[in-house]
């Protein structure tokens, strides 16, 4: 029986050590993702939301590092782990969806023996036994053809076919957590939603946890159970989704929400859209408080001291200085 | 409202096609349909949105606009001239009035020339005043567009994709045109930046008096954005409608699921109206309506004949058998 | 109007030619190379006039060993000063190798961008001509041209240059192809730029990285090239060259190894410098450091 959180982070921390300087990219990221549930970081680019999905993998690339912080999985902890183990791990129990397929698939072989590849090495099937087993995997996510298709070649797909070909590799050998890093930001929107759509029912069928990083908070709504804001490199608000969009507490995540124009049945009077002044501080110059600071509408002097510590409730927590007075 | 006496832009039953290399010495030669028979009119000042998915032929129909790709027939007439009949002298001549945006701020700006070089080049190609005029030129644009002056003497990958972006809206601006054409010209920044660029594209259109043909994938930034919208898959119009009357009541199908797949903040909606499959191939068209194949409503009329645009009321029109 | 935040306030504005140039200097084996090349130049620039001995001239006993009669570097089998033969040499060596080299790459350049740049018909024809002249054994053809034109510096020249340009052209062909799918060649285009605006002022300075490491290779090839057709002795016998001095004094390799060694290592070291530097500017232009 594995008590508390299937996966869980804390306090991780990752610096770049170049010559001329370090720099910390993530500051104390903590949080956990429950069996069946899907867990969202958005932030924009610069936030560190897909740093953190490398560093639970073990995939930053150098001269970055983890240099704090904790990552447990079943409780079982991973930061230490030596590499050989960690390969156990990576693609068995937790395994990664990336943005662009077509980097991620090897284009010299088909997607069916790359699909084979991962059950052989993680679950030590023979190729037959691998091969019946990718045709199945094709089509549980829903590639027609699915034998034809194990014999293509990635250049051969749509985008949307071969997302649906890295799902299957990595859902293949049954992971408990699947990592997906901005899974559909190449695809068409009605693709993007039958993937989406996808990721629940695989949920639903094999109790998986999903964290998804993405820069669009419609796709934190629409999959999202609870959510994770993060601004250059720490989680500012956290909490249920429902929660966090609906009555969004740090300034960040409601000028998030609003500045992103929706569709709305009525039309719309054209106005401006409400922006957020000014953009992402660099890592190596942050302001000496509150990291965003410079950009919010509704600072006080307070502000400008020091990086405001979280408030709140492990359910609901918000890095602001304004909330110190609830 | 859509038509207009002496419309700025009149695109009139234009086609754009790409032979493709023949597999082999004998294969045969295969032609990719890329836009077949757009007609749209754009007056000045207003906004076009041009919705669709790729291989819609949204892109192409940009370049087209452009005489950046042959164009197999057709025309396309601004300001009464009609751009597929220029050449020479006479179309550059006219390239000062239609300027173009682009989506991919890494890749649009040359990357050995200095920021004001870049912004000033279509002046330097046009011969379009004096070396101290461009050079005014180019400081009223940068601050037309919101950046320093200090900027001009930079290079582009000093910049983030926001502030690039930005470059290449001055550069478009430089030659005072009536017309830009937006490809998807915030698809590549993060939600934030995306905001203070349609913004700045807002303010810039009614300061100059622009016209834009605004083509994108994300239907909030459209209706945000245009006064008139047109959907199109695989090459064709499928609707087309002022901005209101296509987001109260959208009619074909395809535009119905665009808009059901969208993703809004209402917290889970139910997985409806989703079509399944992809689109047919631009090579192999499918003879009859192209959505055919993933239309929940589709009969057999639909897959014998194409559907002609046809008007169903105050100047909305959809291309569909069952409207 | 909106003001962004500023850019962000680098010191100096660096153009991407001192980006480039300011790794050069960073990497250890390109400076070697450059120092040894240098020395190289120096040595043919002025060597000649300070030494003033004719490397013609029959100065002493033939193949002396070097240090004795006041022959630095010995004499060869007729008698002749070696280092004043290499001196001379490495002048015939560089220029030959250098022009050669240019010859080489305005071909290149120019079969390779006009064929990447417009494609289609023009593409097909220039690659098959491309393929017929890589398909030709380089020293056999470049031996009958020698042959059909009496053999001298200019012959030499041209010839070697036209052997060598196929690689150029392919690799300039790529470049094109790429670079000028970019959206910034549109821009260019859609602002009215004519087509050869496009080929030399937008598209080829952005080739350039992999162009400047391809010519400093070839600059290599040209010299060992003239060293090997001077070698067969097709070269011009009224200058002399570090290959006809290795072919000469070949046979006496046994007796006296210095007077085929010593200039066969000038020629080793020339090339090595280039290759050195080749290796350098490669690494200092690396991708990485693009933009795109």
């Amino acid at each position: 029986m594995v008590t508390g959180p299937l996966f869980a982070v804390e306090d991780l921390h990752v610096t770049f050590a170049m010559r001329a300087r370090s720099v910390e990219v993530l500051k104390g990221v903590s949080f956990d993702v429950e069996a069946g549930e899907t867990v969202c970081i958005v932030g924009e680019s610069g936030s560190g939301k897909s740093m953190t999905a490398l560093a639970v993998l073990g995939l930053v690339p150098s001269p970055g590092a983890i240099t704090g912080g904790r990552i447990c999985l079943e409780g079982r902890e991973l930061s230490g782990m030596p590499r050989k183990a960690l390969r156990g791990v990576r693609g068995a129990k937790i395994s990664m969806v990336f943005q662009e397929p077509m980097s991620s698939l090897n284009p010299v072989l088909t997607v069916g023996s790359q699909v084979a590849e991962v059950l052989r090495q993680h679950e030590g099937l023979t190729s037959k036994q691998a091969g019946a087993r990718v045709v199945d995997l094709f089509r549980a996510v829903g590639i027609p053809a699915a034998e034809e298709r194990a014999a293509a070649y990635p250049h051969q797909m749509s985008g949307g076919m071969r997302q649906r070909v890295m799902i299957a590799m990595a859902i293949a050998c049954r992971p408990k957590l699947l990592i997906a890093d901005e899974p559909t930001t190449a695809l068409d929107v009605t693709v993007q939603k039958q993937i989406l759509q996808l990721l629940k029912e695989i949920q639903k069928q094999s109790r998986m946890a999903i964290l998804l990083i993405t820069h669009d908070m419609g796709i934190v709504s629409e999959i999202g159970d609870r959510v994770i804001v993060m601004y250059a490199g720490r989680p500012v608000e956290t909490g249920a989704v429902s929660d966090v969009l609906g009555n969004p507490r740090h300034p960040y995540t409601s000028a998030l929400i609003a500045c992103a124009p929706r569709v709305a049945a009525q039309d719309a009077r054209r106005s401006r859209l409400p922006e957020i002044p000014g953009m992402v501080p660099p890592l190596e110059r942050l302001p000496r408080g509150c990291a965003f600071e410079p950009r919010c509408p509704r600072s006080v002097p307070a502000c400008r001291d020091a990086p405001p510590p979280y408030f709140g409730s492990a359910a609901r927590r918000v890095a602001c200085w304004l909330e110190e007075r609830r | 409202m859509l038509e207009e006496a002496h419309p700025l832009l009149s695109v009139s039953r234009l086609v754009v096609t790409f032979d493709l290399p023949r597999k082999g010495l004998l294969g045969r030669p295969t032609v990719l349909h890329a836009v077949r028979d757009v007609s749209l009119t754009l007056g000045s000042g207003r906004t076009l949105g041009i919705v669709g998915e790729s291989g819609s032929g949204k892109s192409t129909l940009a370049l087209a606009l452009m005489r950046l790709v042959p164009i197999a027939s057709g025309s396309v007439v601004l300001r009464g001239e009609d751009l597929t009949r220029l050449g020479g002298r006479a179309l550059r001549d006219t390239r000062r009035r239609i300027q173009m945006i682009f989506q991919d701020p890494q890749s649009s700006l040359n990357p050995r020339l200095r920021v004001r070089d870049v912004i000033r080049e279509p002046l330097d190609i046009l011969a379009i005043g004096t070396a101290a005029e461009r050079r005014r030129r180019v400081d009223e644009l940068l601050d037309a567009v919101g950046l320093a002056r200090a900027a001009g003497a930079r290079f582009p990958h000093q910049f983030s994709g926001g502030q690039r972006q930005r470059i290449g809206i001055a550069r478009a601006l430089s030659t005072r045109p009536d017309l830009i054409v937006c490809d998807e010209p915030v698809s590549a920044l993060d939600v934030a930046v995306q905001a203070q660029i349609l913004n700045l594209l807002r303010d810039l259109q009614e300061t100059f008096g622009l016209a834009y043909v605004f083509i994108s994938h994300d239907l909030g930034v459209v209706q945000h954005m245009a006064d008139d919208v047109a959907v199109m898959y695989l090459g064709r119009i499928v609707e087309l409608a002022s901005r209101s009357s296509f987001f109260s009541k959208p009619r074909h199908p395809y535009s119905i699921a665009l808009l059901a797949a969208a993703p809004t903040m209402e917290h889970r909606t139910s997985p409806s109206g989703v079509p399944a499959g992809e689109p047919p191939s631009p090579i192999n068209l499918p003879s009859g309506c192209a959505f055919a194949s993933r239309c929940p409503l589709a009969q057999s009329p639909c897959r014998e004949r194409a559907p002609e645009l046809k008007d169903v009321g105050t100047g909305h029109k959809v291309a569909c058998h069952l409207v | 109007m909106t003001v962004s935040a500023e850019p962000d306030p680098l010191d100096g504005v660096p153009s991407p030619l001192r980006e480039h140039a300011r790794f050069f200097v960073r990497h250890g084996s390109g400076m070697l190379g450059l120092s040894i090349l240098l020395l190289i130049v120096a040595a043919s620039l002025a060597g000649p006039a300070l030494y003033g001995v004719d490397p013609f001239d029959v100065v002493a006993a033939p193949l002396l060993p070097p240090g004795t009669d006041g022959l630095p570097l010995g004499s060869d089998y007729i008698g002749r000063d070696i280092l004043a033969g290499v001196l001379q040499g490495g002048r015939v060596s560089l220029m030959v190798g250098v022009l050669a080299a240019v010859i080489s790459m305005a071909l290149g350049t120019t079969i390779g961008s006009l064929a990447g740049f417009y494609g289609g018909r023009v593409d097909q024809l220039l690659m098959s001509f491309t393929e017929f002249f890589q398909v030709l054994p380089a020293l056999v053809f470049a031996m009958a041209l020698v042959t059909l034109f009496s053999p001298s510096l200019a012959t030499i020249t041209v010839v070697v240059g036209v052997v060598s340009w196929t690689g150029v052209a392919r690799l300039t062909r790529a470049e094109f192809l790429r670079i000028r799918e970019l959206d910034f060649v549109r821009a260019s285009r859609a602002a009215g730029a004519s087509d050869a605006r496009l080929i030399w002022r937008v598209i080829l300075p952005n080739a350039m990285p992999p162009l400047m490491v391809a010519g400093t290779l070839t600059v290599g090839i040209a010299i060992l090239f003239e060293g090997g057709l001077s070698f067969l002795g097709l070269g011009d016998p009224n200058v002399m060259s570090w290959g006809l001095m290795i072919g000469g004094n070949r046979g006496y390799m046994l007796d006296a190894w210095w007077a085929a060694t010593i200039p066969g290592a000038a020629l080793f070291l020339a090339v090595l410098s280039i290759s050195l530097i080749g290796d350098g500017l490669n690494d200092a232009l690396n991708p990485s450091l693009r933009q795109w």
